[in-house]
């Protein structure tokens, strides 16, 4: 795979509502799935690749944040979960494009996790891990639309089993 | 679409950025979060290492195979052995050369001994701990060392960073120390260290010329945090000489030992004054107060000027690195927060408020530049066994940087009423010696665990009913200590002028020894863990029944939730002194045949340190 080749090549992706999408290399391939199904389709065939698990206004989402991102250098195999920081921090550029309705942002967590898109699964997970930060059960209830399915009893056993993670 | 219908790997990741408290909330929500986090095995690890006060450790390549049950087997058996007490090796070193120079931080351990008994030549000896529990039996241990040309006067080192600091006293310049910044492993100059790898400290006081006998040496201290070395000389009071109680001044001078830049001066410090890093961006001191002294000026500043009266009673102080304009030199009143300590009677001296912590902390290790600065090295046959220290000893966790507790040793006496008193060696008074234990988090309440400590900075302090505009820098005992402390009255030493105790925390914990009969070296060990989610969680899974498990007849567990008092009458402080920190106490139910005069603890290791004659016995025992 010759990288002159590469910057100038174009993917076509094609959604599950049938929307077709047209990228640079570049972009598709920060999705590792794109990435191996290109490998395997080979490079001379112009085979549009097909993605059943997105919608069109979603890949238009994740797109822009690949767009945004094609130069990023590729994360290191062997910096796996480890050694990630486990920080709630997120990068201006990204926090600015996460800022979206709940239902756009779980399904950019599910496309991204589908596409395996580690970065971008990273950026949903740390947005929703601040939205639940410090909040009490019923907050995070009414935040994500959950019923609350415990009897009272359930609920106070797990409350006392508990005790002890609870603030000072 | 919603949060409760993700994948559980999905959930897993979210709920690994939150606090285990956060995680608790979630698993009350719905069924389906609770069984998605009560099948997590990551997220049980994760709340295992929050709760013994560890992350996740720079790995190695030899861990970098582990799973996450076997991690997870270890971090309980690292949580178990510290419960039991039960140690698997026991080691007695002794030190041949009265003269040696010895230190222990961040699992190694340094000893260096003059040649041929000339102090201008050492030999440097570095071992490695031994840590079968947490980092595995199959790991070999590194033991190196080299020489050393020069007339060492201290070492201080910081594995974390591959830092060896090398005090010494030039022949050539007699005021002048040296402090120079080496490699731990190859004693080369240090890569990430300022040009010509070597600080230089001057004192500003001319009249302190024996300050650097080449053959005494200054009374210094020296801490590493990140890249900050701070350095507090010691040097004889000589406006007055009245009172021939050794009051001494103290300078502390802390540096950016990569740029070379110094960070901060301070001046004056009165009264055996000890000082720790609470982080890269604070200095705690500790101070006897200014009961002895008048308020009196040096070098033309007035002590008492930034309030009208100086405290009488001791105290912590804590100082703002970032406020200091570099190479610029502040005086004693510059203090940013002072906690004051509990009052002592008019009649009674505060002998001794000496400070004690560990702070390994691994700021530089992830950073690429640290990393590149070794890689380098490696290229150039750095030596192979030694791998270890450049890229972080390899373990799975290691201690957090925000769970660290402090040790305030105060020693107390009655004044000296006696003829003889204030003869040296004089033994008729009283004294009582306390450890004071406050938690990191003491100082930053509210602190997000899941932020850096390095970032934590100081809330503004406002009183119970005063205007939130009122600045306020000196707390008193009543409003931090009660709650945030908690105050142990130690066996009091048998021969004091003998005993020089220290107490060495690591993390959370720290131990102490409790001797079973006087005149017989049989101690009992007991170690304290101040980790709060640690005494919750044992106090909830003791669900109303005692509080006092015993591990067969080896060892006992307790957890300490009652607040305790040293009482008026039968102490030197001038009120009853009521703390309440909640601790976890194990203590070994034999005494066990140690002679030693204090303990120092590890990750992974048990350290007691006997002085005889200025001869040291140290014995190792690994958990």
């Amino acid at each position: 795979m010759s990288t002159t080749e590469d910057k100038t090549r174009k993917v076509k992706l094609v959604t599950s509502d049938n929307e077709e999408f047209e990228v640079d290399w570049e972009v598709a391939t920060r999705s590792v799935l794109i990435k191996h199904m290109l490998e395997d389709i080979g490079e001379s065939e112009e085979q549009a690749i097909p993605l059943p698990n997105v919608t069109a206004n979603v890949l238009k989402k994740v797109l822009e944040w690949c767009e945004h991102h094609r130069k990023d250098p590729e994360p290191a195999p062997e910096s796996s979960d480890d050694n990630r920081k486990r920080t709630l921090e997120i990068g201006d550029w990204d926090a600015k494009f996460i800022q979206v309705d709940q239902e756009m942002l779980f399904e950019i967590i599910l496309a991204a996790n589908y596409l395996d898109i580690k970065a971008l699964l990273d950026v949903g997970c740390k947005t929703v891990a601040n939205m639940i930060k410090g909040k009490q059960p019923e907050e995070i209830r009414k935040m994500f639309n959950i019923v609350n399915d415990f009897t009272p009893e359930e609920e106070a056993q797990i409350k006392k089993e508990n005790e002890w993670a609870e603030d000072r | 679409m919603s949060l409760e219908q993700l994948a559980p790997e999905i959930i897993e990741q979210i709920l690994e950025c939150v606090t285990i408290q956060d995680i608790v909330r979630c698993s009350l929500v719905c069924r389906r979060l609770k069984d998605i986090i009560d099948d997590s095995l990551l997220l049980k690890y994760h709340t295992e290492m929050q709760s013994c006060g560890m992350t996740t450790g720079s790995e190695g390549p030899s861990m970098r195979s582990l799973t996450l049950q076997e991690r997870y087997t270890k971090m309980l058996l690292f949580d178990a052995t510290w419960r039991s007490l039960a140690w698997r090796k026991h080691e007695i070193l002794n030190m041949q050369n009265s003269t040696a120079l010895w230190d222990l931080y961040g699992g190694v351990l340094a000893t260096g001994t003059p040649i041929n008994g000339n102090r201008d030549d050492w030999r440097l000896e570095f071992r490695e701990l031994d840590s079968m529990g947490r980092r595995g039996q199959d790991l070999e241990v590194s033991h190196w060392g080299f020489e050393v040309e020069l007339s060492l006067v201290e070492i201080a080192m910081d594995p974390t960073q591959n830092l060896l600091v090398l005090l010494t006293v030039p022949e050539s310049h007699d005021r002048t120390l040296e402090i120079h910044l080496r490699t731990l492993t190859l004693n080369a100059a240090h890569p990430l260290s300022c040009a010509g790898s070597i600080l230089r400290y001057t004192p500003p006081n001319a009249e302190d010329q024996n300050l650097f006998d080449r053959r005494l040496g200054p009374w210094v201290i020296v801490q590493i945090c990140g890249p900050h070395i701070g350095l507090m000389v010691f040097s004889e009071n000589h406006e007055e000489t009245e009172d021939d109680d050794g009051e001494a001044s103290a300078h502390l001078v802390v540096w950016n030992w990569t740029t070379g830049q110094r960070v901060a001066s301070i001046v004056g410090l009165r009264g055996l004054v000890t000082f720790s890093f609470l982080n890269t961006r604070y200095v705690l001191l500790s101070r006897l107060g200014n009961a002895s002294k008048s308020s009196s000026s040096l070098d033309g500043h007035p002590l008492g000027s930034s309030g009208p009266n100086l405290p009488h009673q001791p105290s912590l102080d804590v100082y703002d690195l970032s406020k200091f304009k570099p190479n610029s030199t502040q005086h004693e009143t510059s203090f940013v927060r002072r906690y004051l300590l509990p009052n002592v009677k008019p009649t009674a001296r505060v002998q001794m408020v000496r400070v004690f912590s560990e702070l390994s902390t691994p700021s530089n290790i992830g950073s690429s530049s640290f990393q590149g600065a070794f890689s380098d090295l490696k290229d150039e046959g750095y030596d192979d066994k030694c791998n270890w220290i450049g890229t972080g000893a390899p373990a799975p966790f290691t201690l957090a940087s925000h769970s660290r507790l402090f040790v305030v040793r105060i020693v107390l006496e009655q004044e000296r009423t006696h003829p003889f008193a204030g003869q040296w060696g004089w033994q008729g008074v009283p004294t009582q010696e306390y450890a004071l234990l406050i938690p990191l988090a003491t100082f930053f309440p509210d602190k997000d665990p899941n932020v850096d400590s390095s970032q934590w900075t100081l809330n503004k302090y406002v009183p119970l009913g005063a205007p939130p505009s009122l600045l306020v820098k000196t707390i008193a005992w009543r409003d931090w200590g009660p709650r945030g402390s908690r105050l142990i009255l130690l066996d009091s030493p048998t021969d004091f002028f003998d005993v020089d105790r220290s107490f060495y925390p690591y993390g959370p914990r720290c131990a102490f020894p409790v001797r079973v009969a006087k005149d017989v070296s049989l101690f009992r060990v007991r170690v304290i863990n101040t980790n709060q989610l640690a005494v919750r969680r044992f106090i909830q899974s003791r669900a109303g029944r005692s509080l006092t498990v015993t591990n067969g007849s080896h060892s006992s567990v307790k957890a300490v939730v009652e607040p305790s008092m040293i009482p008026l009458a039968s102490s030197l402080f001038e009120h009853d002194v009521m703390t309440s920190l909640p601790y976890l106490e194990t203590c070994t139910s034999e005494g066990v045949h140690m002679d030693c005069d204090c303990f120092m603890l590890t990750e992974d290791n048990l350290f007691t340190v006997k002085a005889e004659q200025s001869q040291y016995a140290l014995q190792i025992y690994t958990f």
